[in-house]
């Protein structure tokens, strides 16, 4: 196994795109280390992206944040002006492991990892992050929904890297949450994940909604009709109802050790209630 | 060397100003800076790394493993497989009792179980060797594998835990439930546990002829010096165990271990010092673990609730080639009062590991069925738990009529109740919200566990410096005993803890016996405590011997020992220093040695054990089912307590793996292979401190004048008991569902 560790974005991609073995990003390790330990995979090539410059800052861009792929969660945290903009995707990102993870972890890791369990994925697929993919054919922007392909598998082309994520410019009256369910108070794969972001007009009525689940499919699920049954409401009981109903029905969970698929199809309705919850009062307060 | 054995008060009295002082680990300091030496941190000189490959069928037989690409991998220095292992004196499968276990220590090509040694491949690097073992890749004849409770014939097994009977009948059973104004059935799962201790199996060995010295973690140094002699055929004097820390046991490092034995083995095969850790995933197979149970419990009780009748049925496994059964319905046996009371055991033989002696063995799964029980009888007798507890509180042991040696459980009751605030628990279930509209629910177990001894020999000696040395074979396993014992020798030779050197920790010290059972504190705290006064003695023989010491003639009036001086006991003011007796003695120093051991008679006359109480409140999300312990009251009785610090941490200790128990613990086996599916802590779960509660533990006092010269019981296992059955009843009451099927999990609880 050939370990390198580029200065460039440009160096990374053509180092990837020459190798013919299997090749792999590392960010922050967190994942891969475990996966390489536990003999899950043996790569040819380990590229390591934390030399690049330019994937270990957060810039402001257009009024929204560019995040570079090396910046960890505890980075993100610290980030008062993200924090305040985007607390939903912040939160998510800080639920990552334990304090040691969040000094490696990266949201775009999370991303690439392509765990339908992740847990920053919903939160940034509702907030309709965007993804810049470099390769050899040069870059491109995709919605994050995009990234991953099924478990453990990612749409990303040969020598192709996640070089940043996007959060667009918060608008008035947004608001974002994600909440996770996990048995366990810590440390432990979210059963359930949903990340729900909403912006409400001055009248308090939703005029748009994301609501996107975890861990109740192969991939992070965009349930479109759960957003549909909150546009145009003023987010009463009897929306929330018509939301969590939604959002059980949108849900393909399987059954495995922690926890059934009936159960999960339940957990996902409640779950996805509770964080609109918490994006209404975040969306009310952005309007105030 | 004079030796004696305490079971009564020595006539030279000591006064201890050591025993009951809530003193920190002596061992702490070592412990949070990284100096402590574990077996794994031992590197001699010439040092090889093994590794072992492990079987991933669970039945059949190893037909192809491919020596040649691993010897070809760079640093590979020996690949050791049943063709070329050393020969052994002794024969891994004998059984010669029931205490010796049968050994994987690659005698064939035979798979018995998943994740057994197959192979092992030792080499310059841990790296090369971890490389060498994959490039093994072993084929396999595989047979389907029998994996859980009901995929085997049934048997009463002759004897269950270490040798109790597997059939217990007192009374008439069918009977009282007859006669009974209510009655109940019930049947409890309990899963697959593995013990995981944080430190996985270790051994550093090294042969120097037919001497051998390791380092490895061990609970029972003597026992494992025994085995490695009969299987080498070596004299036990040419073995060497070094075992000064193990960073935790639960009964996996109790009895040698394969693994253990194959890296002594690798080492006498080629030559040179190896060293062998088993990563977390390989502590699934080879070194034990608990068998699931399944217990059927079928109680009566009259009009006033007092029980009628009491029968407990476990079902469990042991593996196909071994002796190992959870005697899980025993739990019934000294707690409740019956007039009859049956308890019985079935096995059934699966393809997996033996299982071995687990935290509270048989007493941790049978505590929580028997808890659980006993509140639904309560419910159907429409009687608060707890005062349907004290409606049967046994005064003497139910099954034979015994006396109970102490019994404070009565005081743990109404102290564990008064703190927790008991009284103002609704009788009703699902009748109690928070703040936040959680679900909110009381539950009461009450914890048992036998006071046991082993056997244990310490020797002491008092110098003309003034200072003593007490050495014992002992084992802190991270409960504390290198304190608490040091502190019962300080009194035992009757010095301050700083004058006394207490060595423990290697095999070549006298006999420690077992830190197992909870008797380790009793057990070698009765040997130092002899061995002490045994040399106290001799010192005390010498002064009243010697017409120019003050003590001359003490005769019949004896002395006492204190702050290194013995006084009279008549007249405390004559006194002579250990040192100026030594001197006048011409003596460099005396020395004896003393013995631990249970009392036979008294055993037979009383019931032995230590009782507690257990309050547990818990919080349950009414939509997602999500359970969260938010307090645990423990008000324990075990005799005398030699450091309250260390064992409010054993309680600690023991109630949270009553909340793993309860919530989180078990292995999930795949039934196709035979393999457990979470074989690492990021499945197998355990509580993080974020699950634990405000924990609150209560000592209660109790003077024990019969288990031992000391009045000490066991505190490590008996906080697992009663607090698994206080969760699932405050669970119950918290919801009104009885989930019967152990971990409690949320999509049990939501139906
Ligand atoms: C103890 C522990 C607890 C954990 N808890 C959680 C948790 O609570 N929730 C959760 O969701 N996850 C959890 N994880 C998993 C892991 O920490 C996260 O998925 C983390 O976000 C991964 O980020 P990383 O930077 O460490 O990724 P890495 O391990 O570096 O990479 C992960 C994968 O993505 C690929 N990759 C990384 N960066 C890029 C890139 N820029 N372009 C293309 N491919 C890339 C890698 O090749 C690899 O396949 C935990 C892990 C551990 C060890």
């Amino acid at each position: 196994m050939r370990y390198e560790a580029p200065e460039t974005l440009d160096a990374a991609v053509a180092l990837l795109a020459g190798e013919s073995g299997l090749a792999k990003v590392l960010a922050g390790g967190t994942d891969l280390l475990v996966q390489l330990r536990s003999g899950m995979i043996e790569p040819a090539l380990v590229v390591d992206i934390k030399r690049i410059a330019e994937t270990r800052r957060i810039q402001e861009e257009s009024g929204g944040f560019r995040i570079g792929a090396a910046v960890s969660g505890a980075e993100m945290g610290e980030h008062a002006g993200l924090k305040a903009a985007w607390p939903g995707v912040v939160e998510a990102v800080e639920l990552i492991g334990s304090t040691q993870v969040q000094g490696r972890a990266t949201a775009a890791g999370n991303l690439c990892n392509a765990s339908p369990a992740a847990d920053s994925v919903p939160a940034l697929v509702a907030a309709g992050a965007t993804a810049r993919i470099v390769g050899p054919g040069g870059s491109r922007e995709l919605p994050v929904e995009a990234v991953a392909a099924g478990p453990g598998r990612t749409s990303l082309g040969r020598g192709e890297i996640v070089a940043s994520l996007f959060l667009p410019a918060r608008g008035a009256g947004q608001g974002d949450a994600y909440l996770r369910f996990i048995p366990r108070t810590e440390m432990d794969i979210a059963v359930v994940g949903a990340g729900v972001c909403l912006t409400l007009d001055g009248d308090g009525r939703c005029t748009r909604a994301r609501v996107a689940l975890g861990a109740v499919g192969p991939r992070v699920i965009l349930a479109e009709a759960a957003a549909a049954a909150l546009v145009g409401t003023t987010l009463d009981e009897a929306a929330l109802d018509a939301l969590a109903e939604a959002a059980s029905a949108a849900a393909t969970p399987i059954d495995d050790k922690r926890g059934t698929a009936d159960f999960r199809r339940r957990v996902a309705g409640v779950l996805a209630r509770r964080t609109a919850v918490i994006a209404r009062d975040r969306a009310k307060g952005a309007a105030a | 060397m004079p030796e004696i054995t305490l079971t009564q008060d020595p006539v030279h009295l000591r006064h201890g100003s050591n025993i009951g002082r809530p003193l920190t680990r002596r061992d702490g300091l070592l412990k949070v800076t990284g100096a402590a030496r574990y077996a794994a941190d031992n590197n001699p000189k010439g040092l090889l790394h093994a590794v072992v490959a492990v079987s991933t069928v669970a039945r059949g037989r190893v037909v192809a493993l491919d020596v040649e690409a691993a010897m070809a991998h760079p640093g590979v220095v020996e690949v050791m497989t049943p063709a070329n292992r050393p020969a052994l004196a002794g024969d891994p499968d004998a059984k010669p009792n029931p205490l010796v276990f049968r050994l994987d220590l690659l005698q064939s090509d035979r798979v018995r179980y998943a994740g057994q040694p197959i192979a092992l491949v030792v080499a310059e690097t841990l790296e090369a060797a971890t490389e060498g073992a994959v490039l093994l890749a072993p084929r396999y004849e595989s047979e389907p594998p029998a994996v859980g409770l009901d995929d085997g014939e049934r048997f009463v097994p002759t004897a269950v835990g270490p040798g109790a009977p597997a059939e217990l009948r007192h009374g008439d059973v069918e009977a009282g439930l007859a006669a009974a104004a209510q009655a109940i059935e019930a049947t409890y799962e309990t899963p697959p546990q593995y013990h995981n201790p944080m430190e996985p199996h270790a051994v550093v060995a090294r042969w120097d002829g037919d001497r051998l010295t390791l380092d490895t973690p061990s609970q029972a140094m003597a026992m494992a010096r025994l085995r490695l002699a009969a299987l080498f055929g070596i004299p036990p004097e040419n073995i060497l165990i070094r075992s000064p820390f193990l960073g935790g046991g639960f009964g996996c490092k109790g009895l040698l271990s394969g693994p253990q034995v194959l890296g002594v083995m690798a080492a006498r095969l080629v030559g040179r010092p190896v060293k062998l850790a088993l990563t977390r995933a390989q502590l699934y197979g080879p070194v034990g673990h608990r068998s699931p149970t399944r217990q059927r419990l079928r109680l009566g009780a009259d009009g006033e609730g007092r029980l009628t009748a009491l029968e407990h049925h476990t079902l469990m496994s042991s593996s196909r080639f071994d002796e190992f059964f959870e005697p899980a319905s025993n739990a019934s046996h000294a707690l409740y009062a019956s007039p009859a009371i049956a308890t019985l055991h079935e096995a059934v033989r699966l393809d997996c590991g033996t299982p071995m002696f687990m935290r509270a063995p048989g007493e941790a799964p049978g505590s929580a069925a028997l808890e659980s029980a006993v509140d639904e009888m309560a419910e159907a007798c429409g009687l608060d738990p707890l005062e349907f507890r004290l409606r049967n509180y046994a005064e003497v042991e139910p099954t034979t009529g015994r006396p109970f040696s102490s019994k404070a459980l009565r005081e743990c009751y109404a102290r564990g109740a008064e703190r927790f605030g008991w009284e103002r628990r609704p009788l009703a279930p699902r009748s109690l919200r928070d703040e936040h509209g959680l679900l909110v629910g009381w539950g009461v177990g009450t914890a048992i566990f036998p006071a046991l001894m082993f056997e244990a020999e310490a020797r002491a000696v008092i110098r003309r410096d003034g200072g003593g040395t007490v050495e014992i074979g002992a084992c802190d396993m991270g409960q504390g005993a290198w304190t608490a014992l040091a502190q019962i020798a300080a009194d035992a030779v009757g010095l301050d803890g700083e004058r006394v050197e207490f060595r423990s920790g290697s095999s070549d010290l006298p006999d420690g016996g077992i830190a197992g059972g909870s008797a380790h504190t009793a057990t070698a705290g009765s040997a130092i405590h002899s061995a002490g006064a045994a040399v106290v003695a001799r010192l005390a023989e010498l002064a009243m011997a010697d017409e120019r010491s003050p003590l001359f003639g003490a005769g019949n009036a004896g002395v006492v020992a204190r702050d290194g001086r013995l006084h009279r006991r008549d007249d405390e003011s004559r006194s002579e220093g250990y040192a100026e007796i030594l001197e006048r003695a011409g003596l460099a120093e005396v020395e004896a040695r003393g013995k631990g051991a249970m009392d036979a008679a008294a055993q037979q006359r009383y019931a032995m054990q230590a009782h507690g109480a257990v309050f547990a409140e818990v919080k349950v999300d009414p939509d997602l089912g999500q359970v969260r312990v938010t307090r645990l009251v423990g008000a324990f009785a075990a005799g005398r307590i030699i450091n309250p610090r260390m064992v409010v941490s054993q309680y600690y200790g023991g109630m949270i793996w009553g909340v793993s128990f309860a919530l989180h613990e078990q292995a999930v086996m795949d039934r196709r292979s035979g393999r457990p599916m979470n074989a690492d802590l990021a499945g197998y779960h355990i509580p993080v401190n974020a699950d634990l509660p405000a924990l609150e533990t209560i000592l209660v006092e109790e003077e024990d004048p019969h288990v031992n010269a000391l009045g000490i019981k066991g505190v490590g296992e008996i906080g697992i008991t009663g607090t698994v059955g206080a969760i699932a009843n405050a669970v119950w009451h918290a919801t009104g569902v009885r989930v019967r099927q152990f971990p409690i999990t949320l999509d049990r609880l939501l139906g």
